[in-house]
């Protein structure tokens, strides 16, 4: 239940963990979910913009409260635990400037990746729940970032870890364990240490044109380990969410396969999303991203607006719900706040009008 | 299946050692070595470069075809008579400054290289200034700049603007590419050409060089 007290400035209440369950589930919803989640990182924007979306969102409260699982570091020192690599001397930033893990030049060699400890990372860290918020009626969502693939580039840099498919299969196999393992024990301890619903992982799957790899590739490298991910937290009864920017729409039918509930954000111009939801609409549900490429840095106000309705006769189904709105990436600060609020704004206005009507339909109907 | 076509063919298998094998072989037949880069590995890139295009190849067939062709390559260089009408062009490209993605620029690099396009690779997060520097220094007569941000895609305009002041725009064309760029924003800026992927940069370049 949600307790009104927690949230005395909202003009739309949240919706109760029970609420969101159902539109997930395709059962009704009062009105299409809203939350950003892990796409807004207020305190990386301008210090102009973060009161006056704190603001914000007390009037528009979150739908679901979306938490990071701390993540291990990516690279520590021998001995630690909480990270995806302990061997001395592995980590390529030191003495360098930029990102780490994502080009070749900051690659490890399968070689140190052998070498890396069993127990790393460490599924019984203490920690691993620690950015949990209090629970407070909604849904909890338990974000554990970056998934197999995504690690594999993290280890290997993007060139090599797509001709690793080829060349180094049963390394791609290991890193798979070593993640599915990890994320199966923060799956169990998310149940009893957070009281989560539902988790989610991210892997780009997609270019701006069509997916990195073959359909035939993912059955054989993800596929298994994504059911068996899938499988597990079904049986606690979660659900589960995927991120995948780009083009995916080749390896969809794999993705539901697997089991995966909701997929975020069906990207605006790598995709066609009303071809996506007639195609996969029945079998998924979609935490469907407002587009950060054009509309929301370099649109008008009302283009905003648009947009937001638009996204919404697209994605929410009619007596079923089965859409959550958020923004497609993580929100940069070229986005006008206007624009922001603008869209937050009409996502609840015209989100709950979608609602009322629902319940106008179902109530002509009894 | 002739030793050619067999490279050829296998070249989108990722079969590294086969390949180098039937390479030695060709050599060993009498096979020119021209003759075994252009009909095999050139012919085997563009094979994969057109699936790539229409969608039955993906990333990892592209970058293990072109590692193996670079592979094979090595082995042909001692064979292979250097001519300076080799070269279809001089190509010069990076990702511009704040940007640090690189696959998109490297795809588009194979295959210029794959087209016998001379391309001298700036890497990424490139100033304006180096790229002025570069266009002075090698004389291109393309640019090619590449994005995969928003919030980077204005610092293409910003090398635009630079090479103009340099007074380099009217001698060098200028081609922009990556996730966000689009052909309404090539055309703000004042970019000579925008395409959508790697294939049809290579493609179109022919016409852009006079």
């Amino acid at each position: 239940m949600i307790d009104v007290n927690n949230f005395p400035e909202a003009k739309y209440l949240p919706l109760s963990r029970e609420e969101m369950k159902s539109l997930i589930e395709g059962q009704g919803a009062r009105r299409a979910a809203v939350s950003c989640g892990n796409w807004l990182h207020i305190d990386e924007l301008g210090a102009e913009k973060q009161p006056a979306i704190r603001q914000l969102l007390r009037a528009y409260p979150e739908d679901m409260q979306v938490f990071y699982i701390r993540k291990p570091s990516l690279f520590g020192e021998p001995g630690d635990k909480y990270t995806w690599c302990n061997v001395a001397g592995d980590d390529p930033s030191v003495g360098r400037v930029g990102s780490v893990g994502v080009d070749e030049a900051h690659a490890i060699s399968w070689e140190t990746f052998n070498q890396i400890s069993e127990d790393a990372p460490d599924g019984a860290d203490p920690l691993m729940y620690s950015l949990a918020p209090k629970a407070d009626g909604r849904y909890r969502l338990a974000w554990f970032s970056g998934g197999m693939w995504t690690k594999l580039w993290d280890y290997r840099g993007m060139a090599n870890a797509l001709t690793d498919l080829y060349m180094n299969p049963e390394q791609v196999h290991k890193v798979n364990r070593k993640v599915t393992e990890f994320f199966k024990a923060a799956i169990r301890r998310g149940i009893t240490e957070a009281g989560i619903d539902g988790v989610g992982f991210g892997d780009d799957w997609g270019m701006q044109k069509g997916a990195f790899i073959s359909p035939d590739m993912f059955r054989e490298f993800y596929f298994p380990y994504y059911k068996e991910l899938c499988d597990l937290a079904h049986g606690f009864g979660l659900h589960v969410f995927l991120h995948s920017c780009g083009d995916a729409k080749a390896l969809i039918p794999q993705i539901i396969e697997a089991g995966v509930d909701v997929l975020h954000p069906i990207q605006k111009y790598a995709m066609d999303e009303q071809e996506i939801v007639a195609e996969f609409g029945d079998r998924l549900s979609f935490w469907a991203g407002m587009d950060l490429q054009r509309i929301l840095p370099f649109g008008t106000v009302e283009e905003v607006k648009a947009e937001a309705r638009h996204f919404i006769d697209t994605f929410y189904q009619p007596g079923k719900g089965k859409m959550i709105f958020t923004l497609n990436n993580r929100l940069e600060d070229n986005v006008p706040l206007e624009n922001f609020v603008a869209f937050i704004e009409e996502a609840y206005r015209y989100g709950a009008q979608a609602g009322a009507r629902d319940k106008e339909t179902a109530g002509g109907m009894r | 299946m002739n030793t050619i076509e067999s490279i050829r063919s296998l070249l989108i298998t990722g079969k590294m050692q086969e390949i180098n094998a039937l390479v030695k072989e060709a050599l060993e037949q009498g096979i020119d070595a021209a003759q075994i880069l252009d009909e095999g590995l050139l012919a085997g890139m563009d094979d994969i470069a057109r699936k790539w295009a229409e969608g039955t190849a993906f990333i990892p067939e592209v970058l293990v075809g072109a590692r193996c062709m670079n592979a094979a390559i090595e082995i042909l260089e001692p064979y292979l008579v250097h001519t300076s009408a080799g070269s279809r062009g001089r190509i010069i490209m990076g990702t511009v400054a704040g940007d640090l993605h690189d696959i998109g620029k490297n795809l588009c690099i194979l295959m210029m290289k794959a087209k016998s396009f001379e391309v001298i690779d700036l890497g990424v997060d490139v100033s304006a200034k180096r790229f002025v520097e570069a266009v002075q220094e090698y004389r291109p007569q393309v640019l090619c700049l590449s994005s995969l941000l928003t919030t980077t895609m204005g610092n293409m305009k910003t090398v635009i603007e630079a090479l103009k002041e340099a007074g380099l725009r009217d001698l060098v064309r200028v081609a922009v590419g990556g996730a966000p760029v689009t052909q309404a924003f090539a055309d703000e800026i004042g970019a000579d050409l925008y395409t959508e992927d790697a294939v049809q940069l290579a493609d179109a370049l022919p016409a852009l060089i006079p």
